[in-house]
Order: structure tokens, then sequence, then C-alpha cells
């Protein structure tokens, strides 16, 4: 990482982020262990820590605790994980602050083509999940050839993502009118929630997500680069397109792994990678920060959403929107220059 | 020394540099000149390798294009016209200087921090070195992203315009700075507006037309006047000694003077 001093002079900001990495992780555990033990059925966090530890625990809190809040509560860090990291390399790669893996039509992609995979061949699942990369590869390439043309501004890439979307969810739409069987629960899969996970959506999503996040890690020190401008940055050997190539390609794994499992959710991407770049510029620092952090924030969601209208339950989604759709609002009507900032 | 051997460069297939040759010699200081449009930049670009080129550039014998991206850039660095500020501290960027010297992981070692500090040194940035460079003036900027060039070690610098936007003050310190860097050896190729400033700092100028190489020489050369005069559209007066000099405009400039091309620099 790149914020070394003299060995003598204190290093601030080395300190201050490790502790902001401690603190999310810390966080970030604390509301996974509520969010195992909130909910319909009693369950006491005594009961989830010897759960987890392997102790004997009433066959019902098992039960409820492996097959029901274990899978979600582990799919909301890993989805929030994905999709915050999906949004800083977008963010990173493109050079503008708007883009997210929702914004940008990654994830309404992804959606649409794990659809079709759907349709056209029934209950295969591997189809399903090379829809979904299709579908956000994509995508990605297809906002790194608008945001190439040089007339491309910021807001255009951002339209073109709006376009986009609205073309695969009224593609979404016609799939299902004719094929309604392909989605059995339509208005969960585009608002994005967690309430239908299951232990088994995960293994498959992982194989995405990892191989995302590795390279995420690994692009972190290029993407820095990357973010003095393209002349500066060949003129310093980075090979600019590959990296950035690789980046949306990396972009496009998470965001697919995570619909895989909670459907189109949205702003994740957006909000968190903003929030954490006041407290870190530096990319590198920033990737493990935004995997945290987006993982707390759809914990804390989730958590609210199962909760605050029990016995009744909001879809994350819709609560995520509520707060993300006023934050990009924000974003455009103030960062006007909407470089990374 | 940088060989030029009928160099032909340009964008989307449209050359803007046309046929130069030049060699320039190791350790000299060399002043590009021209109107707007005559392809100043683009031959920079070109020599730094971030432009694809017909002809030769050669690099102490050695071609450009046969040198891969990262030991082009331990070789000769570059410093763009136009940048964006990015949003870090100036150590920060400074360090980023080091990249093309870094391994697989990019991690900073013992003897890249020793480069960094030396390179913070020589440009009398230690006082910057903490705070965000969008908080700098522009001298302090420019002169952070010389030590970023002189942290990345390089035998060649070429500086694309260092001196626009920056007030006569800075200007000033900015030209010492880089005569600094030539006596510490470095061969420096800088594009520059201001005639007075160029004949008097470099060791050598080359001047440039509508992309063509028209008049490479000393700056003392007692033709020069007369010729950078005629492409400029200017009547020059060496008013005595040290680069003194007074322009009066010699009427309005044809069309075949001032060029079609719109390409800025």
């Amino acid at each position: 990482m790149n914020t070394c001093c003299k060995p003598s002079t204190p290093k601030p900001t080395a300190r201050h982020r490790k502790g902001l990495v401690w603190l999310l992780a810390a966080v970030t555990l604390l509301l996974f262990l509520l969010n195992l033990a909130a909910g319909a059925s009693d369950v006491s966090l005594t009961d989830v820590m010897r759960f987890l530890s392997g102790q004997p625990v009433p066959d019902t809190v098992r039960t409820v605790l492996l097959h029901i809040r274990l899978p979600r509560a582990l799919s909301c860090v890993l989805c929030g994980g994905a999709l915050a990291v999906s949004g800083l390399l977008l963010q990173a790669a493109l050079g503008n602050s708007l883009a997210s893996p929702s914004t940008i039509g990654v994830n309404a992609g992804a959606g649409f083509f794990a659809l079709l995979a759907a349709a056209l061949f029934p209950y295969n699942e591997p189809a399903r999940a090379a829809g979904l990369l299709l579908g956000a590869l994509l995508v990605a390439g297809a906002m790194y050839l608008v945001a190439k043309k040089a007339s491309a501004t910021r807001l255009t890439i951002v339209l073109a993502g709006v376009a986009v979307s609205s073309l695969f969810s009224a593609g979404m739409d016609a799939i299902v009118t004719i094929r309604p069987e392909t989605l059995l629960d339509k208005a969960a899969f585009s608002i994005g929630g967690f309430s239908s996970v299951s232990l088994s959506r995960l293994p498959p999503a992982l194989l995405y997500m990892l191989p995302g996040f590795l390279g995420a890690a690994l692009l972190a020190p290029r993407l820095n680069i990357l973010l003095l401008g393209d002349e500066t940055a060949a003129s310093l050997g980075l090979d600019v397109r590959r990296c950035r190539v690789l980046s949306l390609c990396c972009a496009a794994f998470l965001a697919a792994g995570a619909v895989s499992v909670c459907g189109l959710l949205g702003f994740v991407g957006l909000i968190v990678p903003h929030m954490l770049r006041a407290a870190e510029k530096d990319v590198p620092g920033l990737v493990p920060l935004c995997g945290l952090g987006g993982a707390a924030l759809v914990s804390l969601c989730d958590l609210i959403a199962r909760t605050a209208f029990a016995p009744f339950e909001l879809p994350v989604g819709i609560l995520l929107s509520f707060l993300g759709a006023p934050f990009f609002l924000y974003l455009i009507l103030h960062k006007k220059r909407g470089r990374l900032s | 020394m940088i060989e030029l051997d009928h160099v032909s460069a340009g964008y989307d297939g449209t050359d803007i540099v046309r046929d130069v040759s030049l060699a320039l010699p190791k350790g000299e200081l060399t002043a590009l000149i021209g109107p707007n449009g005559s392809g100043k930049s683009t031959l920079l670009k070109a020599m730094a390798g971030l432009l694809p080129a017909s002809g030769g550039i050669l690099y102490d014998g050695v071609p450009l294009c046969s040198l891969k991206r990262e030991e082009r850039a331990k070789l000769v660095s570059f410093l763009p016209q136009q940048r964006d500020v990015p949003d870090i501290r100036a150590r920060t960027l400074v360090e980023h200087g080091r990249y093309p010297h870094l391994g697989f992981s990019k991690k900073l070692g013992e003897k890249d921090r020793v480069l960094v500090d030396r390179a913070v040194a020589l440009t009398h940035t230690e006082g910057l070195m903490e705070h965000p460079m969008a908080a700098l003036s522009g001298g302090e900027r420019q002169r952070v992203y010389l030590a970023m060039l002189l942290a990345q070690d390089c035998g060649y610098l070429l500086l694309d315009e260092p001196l626009t936007y920056l007030d006569i003050g800075a200007q000033l310190e900015t030209l010492s700075l880089i005569r600094e860097l030539r006596a510490l050896g470095k061969t420096v190729v800088m594009a520059i507006h201001d005639l007075p400033q160029a004949f008097s700092f470099a060791d050598s100028v080359c001047l440039l037309q509508r992309g063509e190489a028209v008049c490479f020489g000393p700056p003392d050369d007692p033709a020069w006047p007369e010729r950078a005069g005629a492409v400029f559209g200017v009547r020059i007066a060496a008013s005595g000694g040290d680069g003194l000099f007074s322009y009066t405009l010699a009427g309005i400039r044809g069309a075949g003077m001032d060029g079609k091309e719109s390409h800025n620099g």
C-alpha cells in the first residue's frame, strides 16, 4: 500500500485505515450474529454462539439456524461485499463516480440472461449460471465501449445504463409473461432480497465471487495508477486497456454472483464506495473496506427489513432503494465533475 | 542520445507529425517550439511511446518499439500537458513514480522509499508531501509531478508544456528545477511556448512547423530570430545579450502560416 512515510514519522493514515478495517469487521460480525438471532421464532444469542461453535442446541433451533437464518445471513455478507467491490471496480475503471452494477445496467443484464437461459433450458442450473455471467459481461463490455467514445460524459454512461436496464427489464417481463414458470416470484427478483435464499445457492455464487474478489485485490494497485489519467498511467508502463477490461470483467463476475443469490439488489455498489472514499483514497485500501462496508450495509438493511414491520417482511431491495435513490440524485446534482473524488 | 528517423505520427490515421528526423544529444535540454498545432505534443507522445508512430525512434540505439511497457517506463518518463488533479496526497503521487520498478504485488520496498525521498529532496517538496494535490498551487503541483518523474528514475524526461498555466514566478522556479534535472545528467526534451525562455534556458532548440522539424540548433545561432519569426508570423528583435527578445506582429498571419490544423500544441 502506498501511504508509507519515513520510518521515523508517524503514519496517521495507515493506523487510521487499519482501525477502520477492524471497526467495519466488528460491525459486520455483530450484524451477522444479530441476523442469526433475530426473527419470527425465538433464538437467543447464546443459542447462536453454541450453534456456531458446534455445541448441541435444541433441534428446532438448529433447523431454523441451519436452513433459514444462516444461509440468509451469509448471503447478506457475501452479496453486500460483492456488490460494493463491484461498484468500486466499475467506478475506478470507468473513472465515473456514478457507475455501479445497478446504475449502469450490469445487474439487469445478468438477470435478463439468467431468465432467458431458464426459459430456454428449464431446470438447468449451469445454463442459468452461464446466462448470469454472460449478461453481466455483455453489459460491462458495452459500457466500456460507450465510455471509450471521446464525447461520452459520466452522465452519458448513466443514461446508457438506464436505457440498457429498461431494455432488459422489458425483456424479463416478456419472458415471465410468456413462460411464467421460469420465475416464481418476479417481484422479489427484480426488487432484490433474501427471502428465498437457500444454502445450495451459495457455492455456485462463490464460484463467481471468489475470482472477482481475488482479481479486485490484484488490480487495485493498478487502478491507483489509472486514476492519474490515461496518459500518465501509460507513461508509467501500465497497460491501460488491459487494466480497464480486466477490472470490468471482475466487476461482472462479482455482480453475477450477487444477482444469482439476491436478484437485482440496487445501490449497494454506488453508496458504499462513495462513503468509504471519504476516509480512504487508495484503491488497495478500499477493496477490503468496501467488501466489509457492503456486507455491513446489506446485513443491517436486511435486519431492519425483517424486524421493523414483523410479522411482515419488507424486501431489502426496497429499503436500499429508499436509501440509494436520493443518494444517487445527490451525486448527480452536487458532484458536477463526476470524477472520482 | 535520442534518434528520430523519419518519424510520422498522429491520431486516427491522420499524421500530425510528418517525417521528422532529429538527433538529440544525451544530457542536454532541448526546447521544442512551434505555433499551436505544429505537432509538439504529438511528437513528444510518439517519443514517449504513447502514440503509434512510423519511422524509427531510438534511445541510445535501442528502438523504442522493441521495449516492453515497463522497460520503456524505466527509460523514458513523460509529463503530459493537461492533467486532471488526482485526489491523492502529494507523497502518494511521487510514490506512483516507482510503479514500473515494482514487482507483481506493486508494494514499495526499502530502495523505492529511498529513491522517493531523494526525489522529494531534489525538488524541494518535503513540506508538501502530506497535502492533497488539490490543495497545492500550480507551481507546487508541477514540482511534485517532477518529483514523481525523478522517482521514476529515467534517463530521459519528456515534458509537454510544463509551464502552461503557471504564473511567471512559478514558471521560472519550474525552469530552474528543470535545469537542475539536466545538471543531474538527465536528457530533457520540453515543449515550450515562451520563446525568450526557450532560447535562454535550452541547450538546443527545435522549431516545428505544421508537423515538420524545420530548424534545429543551438539557441545562440544568429539566424534564429528571422527563422522563428517567419514561422510564428512575428518580427523578433534580439535586444542584446542573454536571450532578451522583443516581438512585433508582422502583419496578419496568412492562412498558410497559421495552418488549418486545430490540434492543440
